[in-house]
């Protein structure tokens, strides 16, 4: 088979798999994250901090294990653009083998007028001054230097796995969508500050919501849903993290009205949307029983994703082999395991792993290679 | 008066101000420290409420954080008359996240919870290297040790802790909990209990004094 | 830190709106002149992000 015929047929592979239709094989999609540093002869500081050596740990790894598409090419952590800002909220440690993001808020709960009224002010004085406040214009330009960087080292690594290997990109990195609710959760607020507005400032955050969600997110859909992304594994991208907090009456309160929104664009267009579900999504099961097949990727972390596929036979699941598995088990019972998702699952099943695989101990090279390897023949 | 009934389920449907409300006026009376304990204990009452909804699925994580910090508000306002005494302690926790981890919400939901069904909890903080479980265990001597840890290699962790706390000879029950805990996790720790849910946790906590 | 010991520590003036903020747009003078803002607007977006 030709380069460009390998090429193509992963493409239609995951196409046809979202689609829910038959395959010859399952598509293989690797959720691996910084364990490829630990699998490789360099330190997570030395690789975190060179491209140059990320470059090579990532493609020693798809030398090694081959799977047809990666959600990370060495290019999660942009550490060096936070650091060239001073950094502080993150620690690499070569000890424990880990990156921990220390727990952080920006944004007191009486700020929320503030955010509505001018974000760019809010955004700059407040919460940009209290992640960075040693911020001089000397280091404001290395560090957009740094993300151009960056952004350069995503597009090299892009093309250089499309050229060489053969492998579709998952994603446009123009095509991310983020929830408003994620913003606040994740980065602003912070889970618990946010938790108590939930009850004590429902209207202010919701009015946050909305406002954010029509000046920004609608115009970034648009934008994203014009896109040509027939190159890439799937038209649109949406992380999901803040449903975490949520209790199912919380969620349609404030996340879904625009989550459905989105998804309601998506199916009209006839694209694509990647939903990569951290924690359990079980408990929101109704909101999705009435979306066309077709459209709806849900990456799974902590659900039973049989469960949620007896419930949800009109998504594509993603995800399924874990952790617990790759690291402790067998490279007998990775197989078995395997082999049951496989079945089980049928069409519209993205075999890929349920955690971004991040730890040593998370999996062993002898089990990635026995369940590679299976994969690809079965 | 201090309708003990009206407050429980006020603070079971996590409603701040009528609760806040309730307790300040209380306060304002200069109770005795027997009725005093008697508002804790309604209190407490009230978390087993929202321990139920959150079981129902009506409540979820973000509604545990506020009610952890709710209750602690009110016993703030119950401080003063509660004087040197004490609600009855059924137990005592000693508690932390693992070495090389540092989240903590779990963690303090479950720490509020326990507190609210009567443990006493020695809260060791975030990152907790062995050697520190080990000491505080050997000098509370608590019936459990509750071990927490959101990334995945917070298991090894805990199996490294719950392995010096064997070989020091501590006599407490261990519970692990958080997102990778499952049931292999917990023998491959070799810990005597798990949970992934803080109410679920209490509850067996209850179940091992 | 709290936040508002935070607050009390940045004396920044770098760090003000419009002054330096007009100040951190005006910088990036490898950008186009009529693209700088929305530049810096998707940066400080996307590194209080990280």
């Amino acid at each position: 088979m030709s380069d460009q015929n390998i090429y193509e047929d992963r493409i239609k592979l995951f196409k046809d798999t979202i689609e829910l239709k038959k395959t010859e094989r399952v598509p293989n999609l690797s959720n691996f994250f910084t364990w490829k540093i630990l699998d490789s002869p360099y330190k997570l500081s030395e690789a975190m901090n060179d491209y140059d050596k990320m470059e090579r740990i990532v493609c020693d790894f798809h030398e090694r294990y081959h799977f047809d598409a990666y959600m990370d090419l060495g290019t999660r952590n942009p550490i060096r653009v936070t650091d060239a800002l001073g950094g502080g909220d993150h620690e690499v440690n070569d000890k424990t083998e880990s990156i921990n993001y220390y727990d952080h808020v920006l944004m007191k709960s009486d700020e929320y007028q503030e955010l509505l009224d001018n974000e760019v002010k809010f955004l700059w004085t407040k919460v940009f001054a209290r992640k960075f406040p040693d911020t001089t214009p000397e280091k404001l330009i290395n560090a957009v230097q740094e993300l151009m960087a960056y952004g350069q080292f995503n597009d090299k690594m892009t093309n250089k796995f499309v050229q060489e290997y053969h492998c579709p990109s998952v994603f446009n990195m123009n095509a991310v969508l983020m929830h408003p609710f994620e913003y606040l959760h994740n980065n602003y607020r912070g889970i618990k500050e946010v938790s108590i507005d939930l009850r004590k400032r429902r209207t202010e955050l919701k009015d946050v919501i909305e406002k954010k969600f029509e000046t920004q997110m609608l115009p970034a859909l648009d934008a994203a849903l014009d896109l040509d992304t027939s190159a890439y594994v799937c038209d649109t991208y949406f992380p999901m993290l803040a449903h975490a907090i949520l209790s199912p009456k919380q969620f349609e309160d404030i996340y879904w009205p625009q989550l459905k929104q989105i998804i309601d664009k998506v199916v009209e267009k006839d694209k694509t949307i990647y939903i990569f579900c951290e924690s359990t999504m079980l408990r929101f099961k109704d909101f999705f029983q009435d979306i066309p097949k077709g459209h709806v990727i849900l990456h799974l972390e902590q659900d039973d994703i049989f469960e949620i596929h007896k419930e949800l036979p009109n998504i594509c699941l993603a995800g399924g082999m874990t952790t617990d598995l790759l690291g402790n088990g067998t490279p007998r019972q990775c197989i078995d395991y395997s082999k049951k998702l496989i079945d089980e699952l049928g069409n519209g099943f993205i075999f890929s792993q349920n955690k971004m695989v991040s730890f040593r101990n998370d999996c062993t090279r002898e089990n990635l290679l026995a369940v590679n390897e299976f994969i690809r023949n079965y | 008066m201090l309708d003990l009934k009206i407050l429980t389920q006020a603070l079971g449907d996590l409603e701040e101000d009528q609760v806040m409300e309730m307790l300040k006026e209380f306060a304002d009376t200069s109770p005795s420290e027997a009725e005093a304990l008697e508002a804790v204990a309604a209190c407490q009452a009230g978390m087993a409420i929202v321990g139920e909804l959150f079981e129902s699925g009506e409540y979820f994580v973000g509604d545990l954080i506020f009610a952890g910090e709710l209750l602690t508000e009110a016993i703030n306002v119950l401080k003063p008359a509660l004087g040197g005494g004490a609600s009855v302690v059924i137990g005592t926790i000693l508690l932390g996240t693992v070495h090389g981890d540092l989240h903590d919400i779990g963690k303090n939901i479950f720490k509020s919870m326990s507190e609210a069904a009567g443990f006493e909890v020695v809260d060791l903080g975030i990152d907790v290297e062995v050697d520190t479980f080990v000491k505080k265990a050997q000098e509370i001597k608590p019936q459990i040790i509750g071990m927490s840890g959101v990334l995945t290699l917070a298991i090894d962790s805990m199996k490294d802790t719950v392995e010096a706390l064997k070989e020091a000879g501590v006599d407490a029950k261990i519970i692990i909990g958080g997102n990778p805990v499952t049931k292999e996790a917990c023998a491959f720790v070799g810990a005597d209990a798990f949970t992934t849910n803080a109410a679920e946790g209490v509850k067996i906590c209850q179940g091992l004094v | 830190m709290m936040l508002e010991e935070k607050d009390s520590a940045i004396d920044n003036p770098f760090l003000t709106y419009p002054e330096g903020w007009n100040q951190a747009v005006e910088s990036l003078v490898f950008l186009p002149e009529e693209m700088r803002e929305g530049f810096l607007i998707q940066f400080i977006t996307t590194v209080t992000s990280m």
